[in-house]
């Protein structure tokens, strides 16, 4: 027992060691791209790319499933994004709300009976398609409800453009956010399969008529933690994975596709959570197994503001909901492509380290826990060690944490005041002290689910982004 | 903006069943309260017997206002003299008095209302009472009148400068619905609009003010990053008569706004 347990003592020191030094890789070349991100967007002409008839036109696809609260403002602020030739398209899921309505009555739509669906996928049946001649591009397709991904395969039988760029419905674009994805298209076209965009929390801000007109930090605990959590996800992970052309998933909330690839490798699987890198798995391993040259890539300019949950209650099922997707994409797709040098970069680094350090992770968190309490309760250790342990820990996770706000600070500043950064590395810290472990506890109760066989999708609840205001004003008064 | 052209709109949205004329009385005045502005209004109807003056007072320019349902200008400087009388009895008037009367001619609109109170607060001498003659010498003093649409504040900034060194009167409005209720107060020669803002885009707002025209039509331009054909053709379609993209030449503008209205 106690030599099992040392064994099991030298893997976990490695085991930390390692994740973190991956990490601390992958931010590397994070750095490394940063400065030809920022060199790029400073010399690019959004202005005038945005009224360029050589910009590809996208279809937007928002789908809404209970969104009567913030669909509205979401619709209006879609349709004056700075991008020449679009269309929004609206997915209601068979909305138990109001939702189809109030989108109805606002835009005067009306059922359009010559609507051309191609069933290049298949859905659930589609009940119609709305749309008035005044806002020529805004469709609405009212559907059965079949969930996310059901929704944005409807979405794309109707999409007229090539290109198409799925969008949560309780998110808020920049006006910016897809003229720059597109300049990242139009590096190269032929190769470009998916890009994705930067989510950013919401909570917090301030927002006129669909617009982030005022950028601010949640002043809640748990959408600031999030928040953190997002900017270290993004800025300090994707970034190098993208360049590494190593990218396992493109956000759900906000993402551009190349559409003909995506009807090729059969659209979004429905059913189940986690189709958001169930998509990007596929698109990889299409692609590998057809030996097309192509890549994943990741637009960190283009800022896609969401909404962030503000209750643990609610967090923990989006986070249980993740863990079921991640696990369920590793069991249908991970383990079968893990390893192969076929599958090049994707199957030899990013499926290792995914299954490894975070589709495993609860486990060797539990068991390091349980093998910590054997150690003091056999005597085999002292507060030392677990001190140094400890801080090496801490010590790594902070580095991580700062080196993602100086990527954020050298190149994005979208929190110019100091105190501000202050209060950025103070929760850089403070993740390391709970918010971490339960999210590694929510994240094995997913898998428990998974076995449950429980899909469904877990309530999220949205508040209208006019109370959002409200609240954070009154939080305002309340410290005034 | 100035608040009286507010209050004024919603003077001339009340009144405008059935009367071809009214009144207005421009005052400099002493700082007011709400309590000494209803004061005045009570002396006032008390004096004039049972006339109906509606008040409006603007704090920046210390200018009190004073609306007349169906009053010709004889009818109102004879007010006029009333207002003056209870302003000093009271210790406010502060300078001299404008009137004007839109009996006989000219479309009250909310320009010619900014161009009086310019034109008041400009005056000297104290408790003078000058007629405004502005609407019967046409339009000497300004090219003519522009609404910017336009979301960029500081094309908007830059655009209203250099279009009012040319002569020209520029209001803003930040968006679609701004641009709209502007259009509606101010009614202007000429507007410039993007497509692209928020709320209502550039071919709701054309399609709105085409709605709303009744006399001479507001001429529209077209100033949007947007260089599709579908996005010209469609502004032509609507009413436009220039379409100019962005990055644009601000001398161009002007040469193609002067083309447009003089």
């Amino acid at each position: 027992m106690r030599d099992f347990l040392l064994y099991y003592g030298t893997f976990a020191i490695y085991y930390v060691f390692v994740i973190n030094s991956l990490y601390l890789f992958i931010m590397l070349f994070s750095f490394k791209s940063i400065m030809g991100i920022l060199k790029n967007s400073v010399y690019s002409r959004y202005q005038a790319l945005s009224g360029s008839p050589h910009v590809p036109p996208i279809s937007i696809l928002v789908p809404a499933y209970n969104e009567e609260l913030t669909i509205i403002e979401n619709v209006r602020s879609l349709l004056s994004l700075n991008y020449p030739e679009y269309e929004v398209i609206v997915i209601n899921d068979g909305s138990g709300d109001e939702t189809l309505n109030v989108l109805i009555e606002e835009f005067k739509l009306q059922l359009s009976h010559h609507a051309a669906v191609q069933p290049v996928l298949n859905t659930e049946k589609v009940r119609g398609v709305y749309y008035n001649p005044a806002f020529p591009n805004l469709y609405l397709i009212d559907k059965g409800n079949g969930g996310k991904a059901d929704s944005l395969n409807a979405g794309i039988n109707l999409s007229h453009y090539p290109l198409i760029a799925s969008i949560d419905a309780d998110s808020l674009l920049e006006k910016d956010a897809l003229i720059r994805i597109a300049r990242v298209y139009m590096e190269n076209p032929e190769e470009t399969v998916a890009i994705g965009g930067d989510i950013r929390i919401a909570n917090g801000c301030k927002i006129e008529d669909g617009i982030v007109s005022e950028i601010r930090l949640p002043n809640k605990f748990l959408p600031m933690l999030q928040s953190i959590e997002y900017l270290k996800a993004f800025l300090g992970g994707r970034i190098g994975w993208a360049a590494i052309n190593g990218l396992i998933i493109v956000s759900g909330a906000f993402g551009v596709f190349r559409k003909d690839y995506v009807i090729k490798v059969g659209g979004y699987r429905g059913g189940y959570p986690g189709e958001d890198m169930n998509i990007i798995i596929k698109l990889h391993k299409y692609m590998l197994e057809n030996k097309l040259p192509y890549r994943v890539a990741f637009c960190p300019d283009a800022v896609c503001w969401t909404q962030a949950p503000d209750t643990w209650k609610i967090l923990g099922s989006q986070r249980r909901r993740w863990g079921r997707g991640n696990l369920k994409n590793m069991i249908e797709y991970g383990k079968y492509m893990v390893l192969r040098p076929k599958y090049k970069i994707f199957g030899l680094v990013t499926l290792p380290y995914n299954i490894l350090f975070e589709t495993l992770n609860p486990y060797f968190r539990i068991t390091g826990l349980l093998a910590l309490i054997g150690y003091v309760l056999m005597d085999m250790t002292n507060a030392y060690v677990l001190l140094i342990y400890g801080a090496l820990n801490i010590l790594y996770g902070f580095l991580l944490g700062i080196g993602a706000l100086l990527l954020e600070e050298i190149a994005f500043r979208r929190y110019p005041r100091f105190q501000d950064i202050v209060k950025m590395l103070f929760y850089t810290i403070l993740m390391f002290f709970g918010y971490r472990q339960i999210g590694v506890i929510w994240r094995f109760l997913g898998h428990i689910e998974y076995l449950r066989n429980n899909n469904s999708w877990g309530t999220m609840t949205r508040t209208s982004w006019k109370a959002e205001e409200k609240k954070t004003m009154s939080s305002l008064e309340v410290r005034g | 903006m100035n608040s009286l052209v507010t209050a004024f709109h919603q003077f001339l949205q009340v009144s405008k069943s059935g009367n071809n004329s009214c009144g207005i009385i421009l005052a400099n005045c002493k700082q007011l309260g709400p309590k000494s502005l209803s004061g005045i209004q009570e002396a006032l109807e008390q004096k004039s017997m049972g006339l109906q003056v509606n008040l409006a007072y603007d704090r920046n320019s210390r200018v009190l206002a004073a609306f007349l349902e169906k009053q010709n200008r004889s009818e109102t400087h004879f007010t006029a003299l009333q207002v003056k009388d209870v302003l000093q009895e009271r210790g406010l008037l502060a300078g001299s008095l404008l009137i004007a009367s839109f009996s006989e001619s000219n479309q009250a609109t909310g320009y010619t209302l900014q161009r009086m109170i310019q034109e008041v607060m400009e005056m000297a001498g104290f408790g003078e009472i000058k007629l405004f003659y502005h609407h019967l010498d046409g339009r000497e003093d300004t090219a003519g009148s522009i609404l910017l649409v336009n979301h960029d504040e500081t094309v908007n900034e830059f655009l209203q400068i250099f279009l009012q060194q040319k002569g020209y009167q520029v209001t803003i409005a930040q968006d679609g619905m701004d641009g709209v209720q502007k259009y509606q107060e101010l009614i202007p020669d000429l507007v410039i609009t993007d497509l692209n803002l928020p709320i209502m885009n550039g071919y709701q707002l054309m399609e709105r003010i085409r709605q709303q025209q009744e006399g001479p039509a507001s001429k529209i331009v077209v100033l949007t990053d947007k260089k599709l054909e579908e996005d010209v053709k469609k502004s032509f379609a609507l009413g436009a008569s220039d379409y100019i993209t962005k990055p644009f030449s601000p001398v161009e503008l002007a040469a193609r706004v002067k083309r447009l209205i003089s």
